[in-house]
Parts: C-alpha cells; sequence; structure tokens
C-alpha cells in the first residue's frame, strides 16, 4: 500500500510539472503562425525546377524516401529484422510442418454462409484497388509504401477471417511464395538505392536518384510489396491452430 | 474559425483519453481491446484534423486493423481474462 | 480561448502518456501491457504531429495542388517534418508490436502462463 501511494504521488508531481512547462512556459512551442526554417526548406525545394528537388508535390513522401532516405531505408531493415524473429520464434521445420498439414485437414471444414463469401469477394477487390492506387500515385496524392501496404494487409486478413487459412494456401499462397515475395520487393528496394552509383557514379541514396520520378515510384513500389507480403507471413505462421502446434511439440519431445 | 478545429480536437483527445482509462480498468482483455481500437478510431480523426493524410491512411489500417487482429490471435492462443491482484 | 483549448489539449495528451506508462507498470498481464504501451505511443505521436500545426485557416496539408500560388502555399501549409517521424514511427511501433506478442505467445507455450508475478519464479529463482 504505501508502494502504491509513493508511485501516485511521483506521477503527480511530474504530471504537474509537466503541465507548467508546457502551459506557462511553452517549452514545445506550441501554437505558432510561422513555419520553423526546416519545413520551409522542404516545403520550398521539394517541387522547385533547380537545386535540391526531389520532382514531388508530395513533400511527406520526398522526405521519406530522398531527404532522410537512410533513415527510412534502415527502418525497412528493422521492419524485416522484427519479422524475422518472430519467424523464427514460432517456425516449424519442413518434417512439422508437413505433419501440421496432415492436422489441419482432419479438422472439420467449417464455411461461411454465402453472403459473407460474397461481400467478401467483393469488398477484398476493392480494398485491393484502393491500396495499390495509395501506393503507385504515392509521390503524387497523400500515400506511398507503406500506406498501401497496410491496406492490403488489411484485405488479406479479411479474407484469412471469411474463408481460412487453408484456402489460402490450396490457392498457392503459401509461406515459401510469401516471403520469396517479400524478397523481391526488398531487392527492387536496393536496387534502386544502388543504381545511381553504377549508373553514374553517384552516391547512395543521392537527391534525384534516377531522372524525373522514376527513383520515387520504384521505392514505393518495393516497399508496398515487402510490407504486404511481410504482414501477410506473420498472419500465416500465426493462423495456426493451437492444438496443431502442441500435437506437433509434443510428437518432437516424445522422438 | 481555427477555434472549431481545435475545439474537434479538445473532444477527440477527451474522448481517447476516457476509453483508454476504461481500457486499462477492464479485465476481459478483448473488451479491452475494443475500447482502445474505440481511442485509435477517434485519434484518427485528429490525425485528419491536424492536415496529416499521410498518417490517417497508415494509422488506420495499422492501428484499427492489423494491430487488433494480431492481438485477438494473440489473445485466443492465451488467455481471455485478466487475473486481478 | 485559443491558449486555452491549446494548453488543455496538450494536458490532456500528456495525462494519456502517464496513463500509458502507470498501465505498462502496474498491470501484470503480458497482452495488456502491450496494450497500454500502444496507448502511450499513440499519444505520444498526436502530440508530435501537434507540434508541427500552424494556427493559421484556412490549413493546407503538406502537399502541393497546381489550383494554388506557390506563395500562398508556402504561408498556409502545415510542417511536414514531424509527419514524416511519426509514419516511420506508426510503422516500427507495428514490427515492435509483432515481437512482442510472438514472444509473449511462445512464452505461453512453454510456461502456460503469461503473469508477469509468476515470471519471477519460473525465469530466474536464483535471487534470495
Amino acid at each position: 500500500m504505501k508502494r502504491d501511494a509513493v508511485v501516485a504521488f511521483s506521477f503527480l508531481i511530474a504530471f504537474l510539472f509537466i503541465a507548467y512547462a508546457v502551459t506557462a512556459r511553452n517549452v514545445l512551442g506550441l501554437g505558432g503562425t510561422e513555419l520553423r526554417p526546416l519545413g520551409e526548406f522542404y516545403l520550398s525545394h521539394s517541387f522547385a525546377h533547380e537545386g535540391l528537388t526531389s520532382h514531388s508535390p508530395e513533400v511527406v513522401t520526398a522526405i521519406v524516401w530522398n531527404y532522410r532516405g537512410f533513415d527510412t531505408l534502415f527502418e525497412t531493415f528493422v521492419f524485416f529484422l522484427a519479422i524475422m524473429g518472430a519467424l523464427s520464434v514460432l517456425r516449424l521445420d519442413g518434417e512439422q510442418l508437413r505433419q501440421a498439414r496432415e492436422l489441419e485437414a482432419t479438422m472439420p471444414h467449417r464455411k461461411m454462409d454465402l453472403i459473407v463469401r460474397a461481400t467478401t469477394k467483393l469488398v477484398v477487390v476493392m480494398i485491393i484497388a484502393i491500396s495499390a492506387s495509395i501506393a503507385l500515385h504515392g509521390h503524387l496524392t497523400p500515400g506511398g509504401g507503406f500506406q498501401g501496404g497496410s491496406a492490403m494487409a488489411v484485405a488479406a486478413l479479411l479474407l484469412f477471417a471469411a474463408f481460412s487459412k487453408f484456402t489460402l494456401e490450396r490457392k498457392g499462397l503459401t509461406l515459401r511464395h510469401t516471403i520469396s515475395a517479400y524478397a523481391v520487393g526488398l531487392a527492387l528496394i536496393l536496387a534502386t538505392v544502388l543504381a545511381p552509383v553504377f549508373l553514374y557514379g553517384g552516391k547512395i541514396l543521392e537527391i534525384n536518384l534516377l531522372p524525373g520520378e522514376a527513383g520515387l515510384f520504384n521505392l514505393d513500389v518495393g516497399e508496398y510489396t515487402a510490407v504486404t507480403f511481410g504482414f501477410l507471413t506473420v498472419f500465416l505462421v500465426l493462423g495456426i491452430p493451437e492444438w496443431v502446434f502442441k500435437n506437433v511439440l509434443r510428437r518432437e519431445l516424445n522422438d | 474559425m481555427i477555434e472549431l478545429h481545435l475545439l474537434i480536437l479538445v473532444i477527440v483527445v477527451s474522448f481517447g483519453f476516457v476509453f483508454s482509462y476504461l481500457a486499462m480498468k477492464e479485465h476481459d482483455l478483448l473488451k479491452a481491446l475494443a475500447l482502445s481500437s474505440v481511442q485509435s478510431t477517434f485519434f484518427a480523426l485528429g490525425f485528419y484534423i491536424l492536415a496529416a493524410p499521410d498518417i490517417v491512411l497508415a494509422y488506420l489500417a495499422i492501428a484499427v486493423g492489423a494491430y487488433t487482429a494480431l492481438v485477438i490471435l494473440a489473445i485466443s492462443k492465451t488467455e481471455r481474462y485478466e487475473v486481478g491482484e | 480561448m485559443i491558449s486555452l483549448l491549446l494548453a488543455y489539449i496538450t494536458i490532456t495528451l500528456f495525462a494519456m502518456v502517464l496513463l500509458g506508462i502507470y498501465g505498462v507498470a502496474t498491470r501484470s498481464n503480458l497482452i495488456k501491457k502491450i496494450i497500454m504501451l500502444n496507448v502511450m505511443g499513440d499519444a505520444i505521436n498526436m502530440l508530435f504531429i501537434l507540434i508541427g500545426y500552424r494556427l493559421v485557416f484556412p490549413v493546407f496539408p503538406p502537399i502541393y495542388e497546381s489550383h494554388i500560388t506557390f506563395e500562398e502555399f508556402l504561408s498556409r501549409a502545415v510542417d511536414p517534418v514531424p509527419q514524416a517521424l511519426v509514419l516511420t514511427a506508426v510503422v516500427i511501433g507495428m514490427a515492435m508490436n509483432i515481437l512482442l506478442t510472438t514472444y509473449a505467445i511462445q512464452f505461453y507455450r512453454l510456461h502456460g502462463t503469461v503473469d508477469a508475478r509468476d515470471m519471477a519464479e519460473i525465469v530466474g529463482g536464483e535471487e534470495e
């Protein structure tokens, strides 16, 4: 009980201090009407005709992929490492995967209602179209690779819930294929980043990567593929029912 | 007219605070997740008011779609009810 | 009036950050800790975007459109730098969620509990 009182008292002190600093002293600089110099530089240079321009009216995508390109490149690798970490904790090897397939095939096949299945098919087509337009127009209108990829992951989840993981795998969307597609997306990003070095001896991730808008477009497409199939990989592994996992792991212990 | 924007933000932030407090107090994890999704939806409206369409597109898909599905899968594989103190 | 509303918004957001820290510290279920961590992250992201907001009306998003002049765009668009940083933070937060959830599930498979109070006995039994 004494510990709780100490915790509550210290939280109250912290709250009062923050409230004083933010309101009376305005340490965050809130409520200005002027732009900060860095923001003004990006806004005025992103779509200019000469200088450090990236030929993109969409300033956020220009910052994410051109002006702060290294940040986003390594962020993509952090996302890759997180998904590979999750996969290496949950993975089953070849023999175990075969056993899991057999166990899943013995499960009673339950079908959703016709209305649910038909509506899901319609909505999934719409979501795929919208996510493609978000991603491929990422350098002109709001959007980009991350946004399109996460919208696409929602479409995959919808299919997952209305049909089943088993149906998706029978249609050819197995773990091996999703990981291969993820690798293709990452390879496209790396190729676009390294292209200026071999084409005209530039530096890695220079502003004006490729002529015109090709650089931003390629990076957006690569990120779209990578994020989509990264999410899909995790959900395919997590979608295996728990009793299948327990059976497979118990067999491994007994051997 | 800028007061109107700020008033909408006041409502968004107040509802967000209330729903996250309710999510902290809830012992049924599925209900807590639903309450925190409501808070995420309000915050997406707030990002729209703050003139950040890029964040809205990413945040809605991730915080309301993928994150909720991920935690529902995790709850279905572990326990649904939190053990009280 | 404007400064009062801004003060209310920022103080409530900071209260949400503290609420998230309190939830992470006091709730013992691992999944509940992940939910409260996300509440904290959302509040911090909102605060960050609010720093880049400008009190002009009408306010434009940082996307140039051809039906306005460049000077008008510069005088009305919000700061794009916080938005680019928060976009990174949202995706990294999701990657962190995937990893944390995976570890919680694996811990439940191995030891049959996701309670932080039982973890001390299971993992490290040598203290005291």
